[in-house]
């Protein structure tokens, strides 16, 4: 699937690792593009690559060889700070198991990225306030992750996300640690997220989650899968 | 501040390893504080005894020749007369001159039944200030008058007053030196001087010059004290001393031989460069034991990143940049080094308020002084701990700032 202006535009990329003596491929000559503003999966087995995706798309990672224009920027020859301040500005992650800071408050938690960003004290306030009565925890902003439950945790975990108003969310099994009805819950509001405009992937196994994404892309042994036009809107 | 406030959360949670560091660096600046502040308070110390000796002072004694001149051989005794000191007072670059008699330790001294020897000088009135002659309350030393007049008075060095009176108040009695009856018209303060000749100052009893010729009989001074106004010119100073007493006494001004010159400043030069010496030795005895506890601070760290590796990580995922990292890190090491070390600075006023409570010898207070904690060692202290700290948060943190994010998150 191509694009006349992709927000993410990967072509060949590939990235092996070295494991002793020998060399893993974990992505072999993928080309990809993402439109902005929408929402899809990246589905596959474990050893896929699809998680090594995940980290190239998020900027946690740089491929072997290949290119990446995220938003018109060619990402693969940033710095490690360069780097960081993308992730901070345009991309925010949603893990599996949260990692929020355990001694912090959910509202600390959801300020830590603005921080980093250099965002007034103030502002970060507020709008870390704002964040987590979106995602309705407006009575647990003094909480600390032990005080909450793991799809409160989660929630949390999307506001400190969502923080710096990141164009792009990656959520890797947002709902791998959760009961159903908190998966229910942390589902609906990435769907909201999507439907005010953020692009949304989401690293999944459960393919009902993928099938109510937009868009699904397969992963098998390092390289995707052709597309089919399965679709759920 | 936040990132303070959080760092100092995240160490209250580890609070009982942190104060287990936070003591060995308590134990580090208290051994450094120790050493450096009886360091200064010995220089101190010994400064002050050199200040009752009398600062920028050259002793000038009367020698032989050791070349012909003027058709005199060599081997000629030079002797000092009373009136050199009026000839040497004129030079420019001398700020004040004395002459002195001095004999050692055998002068019999007798008050009533008790009897004493000790060493005897007769020196002019300026000696007080010259050589820091300088009376305990209610007496006086020797005056002008007293030399004028040939008065039979002396001073007493403050042990022999003890010796001849004990407790008892000395001034106005009279006591017999040599046989002959002298009143006493003060006795010296009690301090340690850094130099002594012909005996012990605090032994010393001293008569007004003219009252020594007449009871020893001799023709004139033993020695002279001249005092030079900068201590930088004290070589031009003495050329002129060796031309002007060279002409009057008849030698070659190049003849060193011919007086015999005892310079004080080199004396003080000597002991300065041996304090200084100290002093260092002191400090870096004193930082390899904070160095010590340092490295235990170090060494937490290194574990405390180990075990946050997960943390740490996820603040580079979400974006923290290499100085992000390292400020909190080096943050975390500070708080820790500059805690333990305010605790050993306190514990180290706590000590020097218990020593100035401890009743010692007054010889002993005179060497060591009044070890504190001022203001200028606090701050070289704080200096040192906050360099230290960095130190020991610094390697931690860049390998805390090095982490793969990926790896990290992968270790799930």
């Amino acid at each position: 699937m191509t694009a006349t202006n992709p927000m993410i535009h990967m072509r060949s990329i590939c990235r092996s690792y070295r494991q002793g003596e020998t060399t893993v491929h974990a992505l072999r000559d993928v080309d990809l593009d993402i439109e902005g503003g929408s929402y899809l999966s990246i589905l596959g087995p474990s050893g896929s690559g699809k998680s090594t995706l995940m980290h190239l798309l998020g900027c946690l990672d740089t491929p072997t060889s290949g290119s990446y224009l995220l938003e018109g920027t060619d990402v693969t020859g940033l710095d490690r700070n360069a780097m960081a301040r993308l992730r901070n500005r345009a991309i925010g992650f949603v893990f599996q198991r949260f990692h929020l800071m355990p001694r912090a408050t959910a509202l600390e938690n959801v300020m830590m990225p603005m921080r980093f960003a250099g965002i007034g004290k103030g502002e970060r306030i507020s709008r870390a306030e704002s964040l987590l009565e979106r995602v309705g925890l407006a009575d647990r902003i003094t909480h600390r992750p032990s005080e909450l439950s793991g799809g409160q945790q989660q929630r949390v975990a999307i506001a400190r996300a969502l923080a710096n108003r990141p164009r792009l969310l990656l959520a890797d099994e947002p709902t791998g640690n959760l009961d159903s009805e908190s998966g229910k819950q942390i589902v609906a509001l990435l769907e909201e997220l999507h439907v005010d405009g953020t692009t949304i992937a989401l690293v999944t196994h459960d393919e009902s989650l993928a099938a109510r994404t937009e868009r699904i892309i397969r992963m098998l042994d390092g390289e995707i899968a052709p597309e089919s036009t399965e679709a759920v809107t | 501040m936040e990132v303070i406030l959080e760092q100092l959360r995240e160490l209250w949670a580890e609070r009982r390893r942190m104060i287990w560091v936070a003591l060995g660096v308590a134990w580090g600046t208290l051994s450094l504080s120790l050493l450096v502040a009886f360091g200064n308070s010995f220089v101190t110390a010994t400064h002050s005894t050199m200040d009752h000796f009398g600062r920028n002072l050259l002793r000038i004694n009367g020698g032989s020749t050791t070349v012909p001149f003027r058709g005199v051989p060599a081997g000629r005794p030079i002797s000092l007369r009373a009136e050199d000191a009026e000839l040497l007072r004129a030079l420019p670059g001398v700020a004040d001159v004395e002459v002195e008699c001095s004999s050692g330790g055998g002068n019999p001294m007798r008050y009533g039944d008790i009897q004493a020897n000790a060493p005897l000088s007769g020196a002019g009135h300026r000696f007080e200030r010259l050589r820091g002659m300088v009376p305990q309350p209610g007496g006086r030393f020797l005056n002008r008058i007293d030399l004028e007049e040939r008065r039979r008075v002396c001073f007493l060095g403050h042990r022999t007053k003890e010796r001849l009176f004990g407790d008892a108040d000395a001034i106005g009695e009279t006591i017999e030196i040599h046989g002959t009856p002298f009143t006493v018209v003060g006795v010296r303060q009690e301090n340690i001087t850094i130099s002594n000749y012909n005996g012990d100052d605090r032994e010393k009893v001293t008569i007004p010059f003219t009252a020594f010729l007449d009871l020893r009989g001799w023709n004139g001074p033993s020695h002279i004290f001249v005092k030079v106004e900068d201590r930088e010119r004290r070589e031009e100073v003495l050329a002129s001393i060796y031309a002007l007493l060279g002409a009057r006494a008849g030698f070659d001004s190049s003849d060193i031989d011919a007086l015999y010159v005892q310079d004080y400043m080199d004396i003080t030069d000597m002991i300065d460069g041996m304090l200084d010496g100290n002093r260092v030795f002191n400090g870096i005895v004193g930082l390899f034991g904070l160095l010590v506890s340092i490295l235990g601070v170090m060494n937490v760290m290194y574990v405390m990143v180990e075990e946050r590796r997960r943390a740490i990580g996820v603040r580079i995922a979400i974006g923290a940049r290499t100085r992000d990292i390292l400020g909190e890190r080096l943050t975390e090491a500070l708080a820790i080094t500059l805690f333990g070390g305010l605790l050993g600075m306190l514990l180290c006023v706590g000590l020097f308020l218990g020593i100035d409570a401890i009743p010692l010898e007054a010889d002993v207070r005179a060497y060591i002084g009044y070890p504190q904690m001022s203001y200028g060692l606090a701050s070289l202290v704080i200096l040192i701990l906050a360099g230290a700290g960095c130190l020991a948060g610094w390697f931690p943190a860049k390998r805390a700032a090095s982490l793969d994010p990926v790896e990290v998150l992968r270790e799930e």
